[in-house]
């Protein structure tokens, strides 16, 4: 212990973990130095005030290593006032080369997990049977259709929530919330007689109760282009 | 063959004592010999309703701890002599009811009576699952609004989840809907649910309309159950349930507006 230890008042550091707003600034895998400055001239022109101590991660998608010209990228962004601090890399070698730069590696994002398996699909679809229902699915109750499709012969109320890994059915009113393809398949659908639900989803994507269209009878929701598209009827 | 029946609602204020006294009355008066329960462990009414709190010496959790005789426990009423009441312990908390408890209570009741007559307390917590649970038959009490009608809805899928027979999976429990404080006027207004309305989300069969009434509040005071007030709308409604619970075929009642008599508009009467 320091002989000065006394007169200091103890303070404990507080390590929290915390989600914070960065920019990801990527540099196509064709572009060299030059041809990166030169877009980087250009970014600058248009949002350049805004972009002024922005923190940024760098990231060089679709290259198998960093390029070596790392060091005198990280130089010209801090010329420009913004403030790299970590980059995306995979390799050893290429940590490394971060470290001896101040920075913090980052591992590279795995792609979307959105994206369909066609593998996955194809088992799914023939091996479960579909759910069958037969009674109104109640407020607090919660179904899910592992491995296939849910067909409920009834009504959904409000505050019930169904779930499948493939297509919903309902033969009667949906009120309460419908999600297909929870396990990401992406042509999965919603069929209900009417839509009257709170939120209705398909492979992770929503929609909420104020979105739905004004046609809410004989529904098919499909997910189109990463939306959701709600098809319907007003007769009834 | 004793009916078990519950009065349920999840929401509170909505009826379940007024229900359990005016037709555990209706059926006792109808010469069945009936017994009514108040789970609502911790928080009395129904001995006020039924106007004996001044007689009681026992409860129910002195029953099911062994502490006093069921027939000790039980009050006989005095309007009617096939009527039997058995008063929640007001000092206890929910949790002195036990599930071997409730049904060796139940078991003997089963030998001396027809109806047992279950009052749930609010809720969807361990009192209101024990009301329920040994049930055969369960009417659902609902208000005309969202909020209850929800409630009311939860409430049906434990009914059919969480019962003794849906456990041993024997018939489900036969559920019956109970629309009370149900005001023709407010619904054309627009105010409130219609029985049509509350029918299409419950999709349960429908055992009578209550209509809202000055004679409900005035005859839980009194300590008289509604159904014994022949005059009162409510009461005569409560009758009608009485009856289709004993497999009459009724019409609903005051369920559209009255037109007021020409000659009172006339003479502003």
């Amino acid at each position: 212990m320091r002989p000065d230890a006394k007169a200091v008042a103890p303070v404990s550091l507080n390590l929290k973990g915390s989600m914070t707003a960065h920019a990801l600034l990527q540099v196509p895998a064709e572009a060299d130095l030059q041809s990166a400055c030169q877009a980087l001239t250009t970014l600058l022109a248009e949002d350049g005030p805004a972009l002024q101590h922005t923190p940024c991660i760098l990231a060089f998608p679709e290259r198998d290593h960093l390029p070596d010209w790392l060091g005198d990228w990280v130089e010209q962004l801090r010329a420009a006032d913004l403030v790299p601090f970590a980059v995306q890399c995979g390799t050893e070698e290429d940590q490394q080369l971060t470290h001896s730069l101040g920075l913090a590696d980052m591992p590279v994002p795995e792609p979307s997990f959105r994206r369909p398996r066609p593998a996955h699909q194809a088992r799914m679809a023939a091996q479960v049977p579909p759910m069958v229902v037969r009674q109104q699915v109640r407020s607090g109750q919660q179904i899910y259709a592992q491995g296939g499709d849910l067909v409920i012969m009834a009504s959904v109320s409000a505050g019930a929530e169904v779930m499948a890994d493939g297509h919903i059915h309902i033969h009667g009113d949906l009120r309460g919330r419908a999600l297909a393809g929870v396990k990401g398949h992406q042509e999965a659908r919603i069929y209900c007689r009417r839509l009257d639900g709170e939120l209705v989803a398909i492979a992770g994507v929503y929609m909420m109760q104020e979105q739905f269209p004004e046609q809410r009878d004989q529904v098919e929701v499909s997910l189109e282009n990463d939306q959701l598209a709600i098809t319907g009827s007003t007769a009834r | 063959m004793t009916r078990i029946i519950v009065v349920t609602s999840g929401k509170g204020g909505v009826g379940k004592t007024t229900t359990s006294a005016a037709i555990s009355m209706g059926l006792a008066k109808a010469g069945h010999k009936t017994v009514v329960i108040d789970f609502d462990i911790g928080l009395r009414n129904l001995d006020i309703v039924m106007d004996c709190e001044r007689r009681v010496v026992f409860d129910f959790v002195n029953v099911i701890q062994g502490d006093a005789r069921l027939n000790q426990a039980l009050i006989r009423d005095k309007r009617c002599d096939n009527l039997s009441i058995l008063p929640a312990s007001q000092t206890r908390d929910k949790e002195a009811l036990t599930r071997e408890g409730v049904a060796a209570v139940l078991e003997e009741l089963s030998k001396d009576h027809e109806y047992i007559i279950c009052d749930s307390p609010a809720g969807i917590e361990g009192g209101a699952m024990m009301a329920m649970y040994f049930a055969d038959e369960a009417i659902v009490v609902t208000n005309p609004e969202v909020s209850s009608v929800r409630d009311s809805d939860r409430i049906i899928g434990l009914l059919q989840s969480k019962s003794r027979r849906a456990e041993n999976n024997e018939p489900p429990i036969q559920e019956h809907l109970l629309i009370s404080r149900y005001d023709p006027e407010r619904v054309g207004r627009g105010d409130m649910l219609s029985i049509e309305d509350v029918e299409e989300i419950l999709a349960s069969p429908l055992i009578g309309v209550i209509p809202e009434s000055e004679a409900v509040l005035r005859s839980s005071n009194q300590g008289v159950p509604v159904i014994l007030d022949e005059d009162s709308h409510a009461g005569q409604a409560y009758a009608d349930v009485v009856a289709r619970l004993r497999g009459e075929d009724r019409p609903m009642r005051f369920t559209e507006l009255e037109r007021k008599n020409i000659l009172r508009r006339m003479f502003g009467g």
